[in-house]
């Protein structure tokens, strides 16, 4: 009997191994794991700021902003419908590594929403399949799931075995859509909602019309257990409200807004509640991907404010070291960086013949990623479908086949890469009053040989051509 | 309580340990074996506990009177009280519907005017099951093969063990009951064969039947939509459906009770490799067939009364068998296409020109085993049709429209519920599945199992458990129960 109990147990063990292993080729909603990738590659000594939340927070603030205008490295965190409860052990994660100069956490009505519903369960889910073991991610599966739910809730494999025909590669390469800005943790999308979206946004959260009347114990009680983390830590915190027409459709997102507004103040926290400045600060309809979320511009003029309001209100001081800036969109736009890969300016006919291009920047996003910037000469680039081209091998065809990336194509013997696509206004990207465009692409070569890029009336212009690039940023 | 469940998961581990805790005091282990099962019964619904141990004091104290009565009236008078009170229970559950809705419908198409009418009455798991093994307990000792037992309490362990308490294997008193006056020790050899049969039969549970259920359920519950090929992989899948569902419980069943010392009887022995439809019955359901032939054909007569007596009580037999699956047209169409097939072969078989040396040579090669052995598939298969359809109506379109081909396209065979991938993988189970019975059938599974090296045994444990975490169905959007928990 012993002998069984103990090879039963060694057995259950072993299997218990092997589905730990399993279990990251069952994953799924890669956006937190890119997240967490990508935090996974910050340097933690220099981490200043760390941008907690939901979906509000990594759209609302772009960290490309912070890093450029305020020298802070930042890190977004934030997940989709992310509960504070669970906010907590990501929290948590990163008090283990770094002791950041500030913490701004994004808090709305759904943050402490905590329904007993497999979309709760779901959502939460999107978060904690992503984060380490610790005490508190268990503490936090105990509160979230009932106890015959917790093998599903624990093992990937469990939960999605079904998926078995599609699993991926657990190092599965970092995949954003072409209009999709990500940058540590930030991530939304350069598109904008029309009016049909809206009104079917304002029907779905008019009706919650009951406003709320007073915070419950258990939305207090998360709301002191995410101050107390930090605050023990000696940690400050900012919390935020980000932009969304959440607030102004439903008096219940209002009112409840309000109620955290005044028990945060009560706790001596401050509170910075975008909604009530959101017309002042230049924001409109056009500044959001969809009712609830910001799009890229949008992120542009919340975080310049938010950046603005910590040097300004919160005399906010870092400690750490600035951060390098080779990735960043903002910078790499504003300076003339001879790291950059590749950069092009062209005289005023071709630019004239490339509906308004004035230029091309190719720069490194991360491992991997690749962007072209390119800056306009006005406010419009018409209707202009470009091409970019160069020589790939056999073995890079399989490999950029595996990559979803919608845009590209192959000629008949696979030895060239073609991307197309089409620049149109809403891609449209204003920066400091500086109008562009990019192009985002992803490639797993060193070096890209016979590169072309046309543009212009059906593609045939040329608006640029390089025997070699190479892609090892400052090789150039 | 499901075997393929997260509760009986939790529930088994923790019952046996505690069981081996407990085995050596016997009266002490019967408590826990009955309360367990129980509980086993109970976590499905527990009204109907009352039932199974109404059924258990009936038989016991019927059993123990019959002893005692001392005229054949009166024991047969005991009989018939034990009789009507299980039958009764059963008729009522399961057939009172089926008749009332029989008795309208024959009332109006005779010119009467009835409403339908059907009462709301829940069919308690297992009733068909251990109504038929508590029968065979007092029917035993009204026979005088049987002595009844004295104590109550192996007698409830008996009728309520949860291994085999609600889809069997049906066991006979005479070979059960005892074991509940046994003491065991604990053996680790058999409780690992126990275990390997226990996870064979969940690996044809959750990887086989329930897979290939999801196309099975899309096309018979919408037979009219499809045709031809469609209907035909329909059919087939769902021989494989009923007997990897069926066939997995009962490995379960025995499995688990070989962890606890006890042995129940074969039910299954490959049946898909039967070159003859009473072949098929010899190796299918095995203990429901022997029950059949030792509580209802042999009472008709059997084989004693002349052929044409033969015939009709196989026919009947097998009239009884449909029936008892369920109280529905077509399962006693199914009943009769399998006596037919049985009668027409014992028929042939008589036939002396079925005996000469060309046809003995064909049937013992291996081309005739193969033939016969596709055409009983066949046969088997075009029964399942009526078994399986919702409706009367629904198996003549599937029986009809079967001979309707249109031409294959990867949509009509992809189309029907499982992607490519999943259809494929149910293929490459369904072959494996019979590649191993052959291999088992000819080599001993277990025997050549053991004598490998541990680092494979081990492997093989690891292989075989991934397999059912991967491949198995399990979780929102599997079939919940075993298919013979409606019997």
């Amino acid at each position: 009997m012993i002998q069984f109990i103990f090879k039963g147990v060694l057995l259950f063990v072993l299997v218990a191994a092997v589905l730990v292993q399993v279990d990251p080729y069952f994953q799924t909603n890669f956006g937190y794991r890119d997240t967490i990738k990508a935090y996974q590659d910050v340097d933690k000594e220099n981490l200043s700021i760390v941008f907690l939340g939901n979906s509000h927070s990594y759209s609302s603030f772009d960290q490309r902003i912070v890093e450029k205008e305020l020298g802070a490295s930042s890190m977004n965190l934030g997940a989709g419908a992310q509960r504070l409860l669970v906010t907590k052990v990501v929290a948590d994660m990163v008090l283990k590594d770094a002791q950041p100069d500030l913490a701004v956490i994004n808090i709305f009505k759904v943050s402490l929403d905590e329904p007993n519903n497999d979309d709760f369960k779901a959502y939460s889910l999107h978060s904690l399949d992503f984060l380490p073991l610790s005490s508190e991610k268990i503490e936090a599966m105990n509160q979230i799931f009932s106890w015959d739910e917790l093998p599903t809730a624990y093992s990937e494999t469990l939960r999605n075995h079904t998926k078995w025909p599609n699993i991926k590669d657990k190092n599965y390469p970092l995949y954003y859509r072409g209009n999709q800005d990500f940058y540590r943790g930030f991530s939304t999308y350069r598109i904008k909602f029309d009016a049909k979206t809206y009104d079917k946004f304002k029907k779905k959260y008019e009706v919650l019309k009951a406003p709320t009347k007073s915070l419950s114990s258990k939305e207090k009680k998360r709301i002191d257990e995410i101050i107390s983390i930090f605050k023990n830590k000696k940690i400050p915190r900012l919390f935020v409200n980000a932009p969304s027409y959440i607030y102004d459709v439903s008096i219940s997102h209002r009112t409840h807004a309000q109620l955290v507004a005044a028990y945060l103040e009560s706790k001596g926290e401050t509170f910075l509640e975008f909604n009530i400045i959101k017309d002042s600060i230049g924001l409109d309809k056009s500044h959001y991907r969809n009712p609830n979320h910001l799009n890229t511009n949008g992120a542009i003029i919340a975080s310049q404010y938010l950046v603005t309001y910590l040097k300004d209100s919160l005399q906010f001081k870092k400690t750490k070291q600035s951060p390098t800036l080779e990735t960043n969109r903002y910078y790499n736009l504003s300076v003339a960086n001879e790291k950059l890969l590749f950069q092009k300016k062209w005289d005023s006919s071709t630019t004239q013949n490339l509906f308004g291009l004035e230029g091309a920047k190719l720069y490194k996003m991360n491992t991997n990623r690749y962007e072209i910037i390119f800056p306009l000469q006005h406010d419009t680039v018409g209707n202009q479908p470009f091409r970019l081209e160069y020589d790939i091998t056999k073995d890079i065809y399989k490999k950029l086949k595996r990559i979803k990336q919608p845009q590209i194509n192959f000629n008949k013997g696979f030895t060239k890469a073609v991307y197309y696509g089409t620049f149109s206004n809403k891609d449209i990207i204003n920066y400091n009053g500086k109008n562009f465009v990019v192009f985002p692409f992803f490639t797993p070569l060193e070096k890209l040989k016979n590169v072309s890029f046309h543009a212009g009336e059906k593609r045939s212009v040329v608006a640029f051509k390089a025997e070699t690039i190479e892609l090892t940023p400052g090789s150039n | 309580m499901l075997f393929n469940s997260f509760d009986f998961a939790v529930f088994f581990p923790i019952f046996f340990v505690l069981y081996w805790v407990v085995h050596k005091n016997l009266t002490l282990r019967n408590v826990f074996l009955l309360l367990s099962s129980y509980l086993f019964y109970a976590w499905w619904d527990w009204r109907f506990l009352f039932l199974i141990i109404f059924s258990s004091v009936v038989d016991f104290v019927v059993g123990g009177q019959i002893e005692k009565a001392r005229t054949k009236s009166a024991k047969r008078t005991l009989l018939i009280v034990s009789l009507t009170t299980n039958l009764g229970l059963l008729a009522y559950f399961k057939y009172a519907n089926f008749f009332i809705d029989s008795f309208i419908n024959s009332f109006n198409f005779l010119g009467g005017s009835l409403d339908s009418y059907a009462l709301n009455i829940i069919l308690p798991v297992g009733i068909s099951f251990y109504t038929f093994q508590t029968l065979s307990y007092t029917i035993d000792i009204y026979r005088g093969r049987l002595k009844p037992v004295k104590e109550w309490l192996p007698f409830f362990t008996f009728v309520a063990f949860f291994p085999q308490l609600v889809a069997g294997p049906i066991e006979r008193a005479s070979h059960l009951l005892p074991q509940f006056y046994k003491k065991y020790d604990f053996d680790y050899n058999r409780v690992k064969s126990g275990l390997l049969l226990a996870l064979f039969g969940l690996f044809k549970k959750m990887v086989i039947a329930d897979r290939v259920a999801i196309l099975v359920n899309q096309v018979y519950n919408n037979p009219t939509d499809y045709s031809g090929i469609e209907l035909i992989i329909a059919t087939v899948f769902f021989a494989f459906q009923i007997y990897c569902d069926f066939s997995g419980y009962s490995d379960i069943a025995i499995g688990l009770s070989r962890t606890l010392g006890f042995d129940l009887m074969k039910n299954f022995r490959s049946p898909y490799f039967s070159t003859s439809i009473t072949e098929f019955w010899r190796r299918w359901h095995i203990s429901l067939s022997t029950w059949f032939r030792d509580y209802v054909y042999i009472p008709l007569g059997g084989s004693r009364k002349g052929n044409y007596r033969t015939y009709a009580n196989l026919f009947i037999v097998f009239l009884v068998s449909g029936l008892w699956h369920g109280a529905a047209i077509t399962f006693i169409i199914w009943g009769a296409v399998h006596g037919v097939f049985i009668v027409v072969e014992k028929i042939l078989k008589e036939k002396s020109w079925t005996q000469t040396g060309s046809i003995v040579k064909f049937n013992t090669s291996y081309v005739g085993q193969a033939f016969w052995m596709g055409f009983t598939f066949i046969i088997v298969c075009f029964a399942w049709i009526f078994f399986r359809a919702n409706t009367f109506a629904d198996s003549l379109t599937v029986v009809t429209e079967s001979f309707h081909w249109k031409p294959i396209t990867q949509k009509s065979i992809f189309g029907l519920g499982l992607n490519a991938a999943e259809f494929k993988a149910a293929l490459v189970f369904i072959v494996l599945l019979l590649l191993f019975e052959a291999f088992h059938n000819k080599f001993g599974a277990l025997r050549v199992f053991n004598k490998q090296f541990i680092v494979i045994r081990w492997a093989f444990y690891i292989i075989a458990i991934f397999t059912i975490i991967i491949f198995g169905m399990y979780g929102d959007a599997a079939p919940k129960e075993f298919i013979y928990f409606q019997f």
